[in-house]
């Protein structure tokens, strides 16, 4: 019986994984044709004259390498500032019980619910008078608050698999507590951090509310909000230039995912299938 | 600042450590509220102290262009969204958003996790395909759908067109009946990923012997999911829908860059409907009291949600 239904699965799936990448695909596509094959029915499934006209031209818009670097900056930031954060955080709440110590966790996890929309009706006129808005300041917070709840609670499972008896015996032996964290537990939570790095930072590459709202000179935006400004509102039928910069932008993240999605799917997976 | 304190503490508990072991209770819980701060003074920033006051601007009248006099307006806001059904509609849209979204990822998530999970080879590679979509941002999500759905040349009006399935080109995004359902499905797209990848670890996790018991019971196939498989991925799937319906709630992307709410408000959803009124209209004590009906809401939902959950966990084991 086994035999006969293995062939159909086989088909099944793969089927399946062709219609859902099909879009990927296509977007890939059309960045590598001209504009008038484009507007052409029949479409051409494979593009027969592959160009990477549009890519030079997406690359050397000026606009649009400072939306790529200031993306590139922001994320980084927000990556290193909510991975700082959630490594001490999520260690107390491994280690450590003090009054209030659950409620506080609580409190963390319940800040994904507080729609950003809504904040940032009181955040606008906090900024404002902080002088934060068009800061990248601004835009780093916003992120790395985004990443942090997760963050704190996926790197939280990942210190309560290591047995408390190291941390006695690095006591022991005269080792202060935060040297125990950096130099003994840190290191032993190493796929935690991979996975919760890249997590707080396909988050932050994502963000398109902050950008769009915090900051509104051109010289500040990233990609997201940059290009739905500049490519969609300029020239709206010019797809070949939009796709072009769909592609540019999802091509880090797709490098990052390919080569760290091992820790990425372990990571994520650890702490949700756990508790 | 903070670092300044923690260098203080460490060095504090060097000393302790090194001499007697004084006060030590105490100072773990210095430590520990140490480690916290940092992380804490962030969301106070940036939601918490925010939250309090978007409560308090919910019962004021105050605009964007007066941000000085901000008199107390006796629940005028919140009058002020029951006076029409505009409010009430775009509650009732959002809700239908949120649940087909949820709801479809999940279904479709957990089949194609069940097909990965019965022993296919090369299920990694699979399971790495799949995840791609997942990984796109949601502007590049929404771009990308618009051209699939472009009315002249979009890619879906020719392949349906060319099936006999429709015979004119259908404008997806500019149809009162269509543009909710087409933004579904981009999202469906873009979020099922992750629930797949989510329950096909939680499957693994089911005990083999369980199965195998089942077996050698005479259980049939769809006794052994019901029994078996549904209850050892409840958890998961109770985390995972929970997280779902709360950031679909507040799915921004793919609506402002799709349809902007439109065609005649068909996809103004809550967040469309508070970004309008907070900073098109510069109503932001509108907004506010938006905004608390809608967290309010979602409170509640959630501590319902997991009390009914956990009820049916009980019941199942």
């Amino acid at each position: 019986m086994n035999n006969k239904i293995k062939p159909i699965k086989y088909i099944a799936i793969t089927v399946f994984v062709f219609i859902y990448l099909f879009p990927v695909y296509w977007m890939l596509s059309t960045s590598l044709k001209t504009n008038d094959i484009i507007m052409k029915l029949p479409p051409q499934w494979f593009p027969q004259k592959p160009t990477i006209s549009n890519f030079l031209s997406i690359l050397s818009d000026i606009r649009f390498l400072t939306f790529y670097k200031n993306t590139v900056f922001v994320a980084t930031c927000a990556t290193v500032l909510s991975l700082i954060l959630a490594v001490f955080a999520s260690y107390s709440f491994s280690r450590f019980k003090f009054p209030g110590s659950k409620i506080v966790q609580m409190v963390f996890l319940s800040t994904q619910m507080f729609p950003a929309v809504v904040l940032l009706i009181a955040l606008y006129s906090l900024y404002k008078s902080l002088h934060l808005l068009n800061t990248y300041s601004a835009l780093i917070l916003a992120c790395s608050t985004n990443a942090l709840p997760l963050s704190i609670w996926v790197l939280k499972g990942f210190y309560d698999t290591i047995p408390v008896t190291l941390e006695e015996a690095a006591y022991i032996d005269g080792c202060s507590k935060l040297r125990t964290l950096f130099q003994i537990i840190v290191p032993l939570i190493k796929p935690g951090l991979i996975a919760v790095s890249i997590y707080a930072f396909l988050v932050s590459w994502d963000d398109f509310l902050w950008s769009l709202t915090l900051v509104n000179k051109v010289q500040l935006r990233t990609l997201t909000a940059g290009i739905a400004l500049t490519y969609l509102g300029e020239n709206s039928y010019d797809w070949a230039k939009v796709m072009t910069a769909s592609v540019s932008a999802s091509i880090p993240i797709l490098v990052v995912f390919i080569f760290l999605q091992k820790y990425m799917i372990s990571g994520l997976t650890a702490g949700a299938v756990k508790g | 600042m903070d670092t300044k304190k923690v260098d203080l503490l460490s060095q504090k508990d060097c000393v302790a450590y090194t001499s007697k072991r004084y006060n030590k209770a105490f100072k773990d819980k210095v430590f520990a509220v140490a480690l916290v701060v940092p992380a804490f003074l962030m969301i106070s920033f940036t939601i918490l102290f925010p939250l309090l006051n978007v409560i308090r601007m919910s019962f004021l009248k105050y605009s964007l262009m007066a941000m000085q006099s901000m008199p107390w307006n006796n629940f005028a806001n919140y009058k002020a969204l029951f006076e029409d059904m505009e409010f009430v509609n775009t509650f009732g849209r959002t809700l239908v958003y949120v649940f087909s979204t949820a709801g479809l990822a999940l279904v479709i998530g957990f089949s194609t996790s069940l097909l990965l999970n019965s022993g296919i080879a090369g299920q990694k590679l699979f399971r790495g395909l799949i995840f791609l979509p997942w990984t796109v941002p949601t502007l590049v999500v929404a771009v990308l759908w618009m051209w699939i759905y472009q009315p002249q040349y979009g890619i879906l009006n020719y392949i349906l067109n060319s099936l006999h399935i429709i015979n004119n080109n259908k404008q997806w995004l500019g149809d009162v009946k269509l543009a909710l359902p087409s933004v579904i499905i981009a999202a469906v797209w873009k979020q099922m990923p992750f629930m797949m990848v989510m329950l096909l670890a939680a499957l693994q996790t089911v005990p083999k012997e369980l199965e195998e018991a089942a077996i050698i019971d005479g259980a049939t196939g769809i006794q052994k999911f019901f029994n078996i498989t549904v209850p050892c991925t409840m958890s998961v799937m109770k985390t995972i829908t929970l997280t779902s319906v709360i950031t679909n709630f507040q799915m921004f992307g793919l609506f402002f860059t799709m349809t902007g709410g439109g065609p005649v408000k068909a996809t103004t959803t809550l967040t469309i409907y508070t970004y309008q009124t907070a900073f098109m209209r510069y109503n932001m004590g509108k907004g506010a009291a938006i905004g608390v009906i809608w967290m309010a809401f979602l409170i509640l939902f959630s501590t319902f949600y997991n009390k009914m959950m956990s009820k049916k966990e009980a019941f199942s084991i």
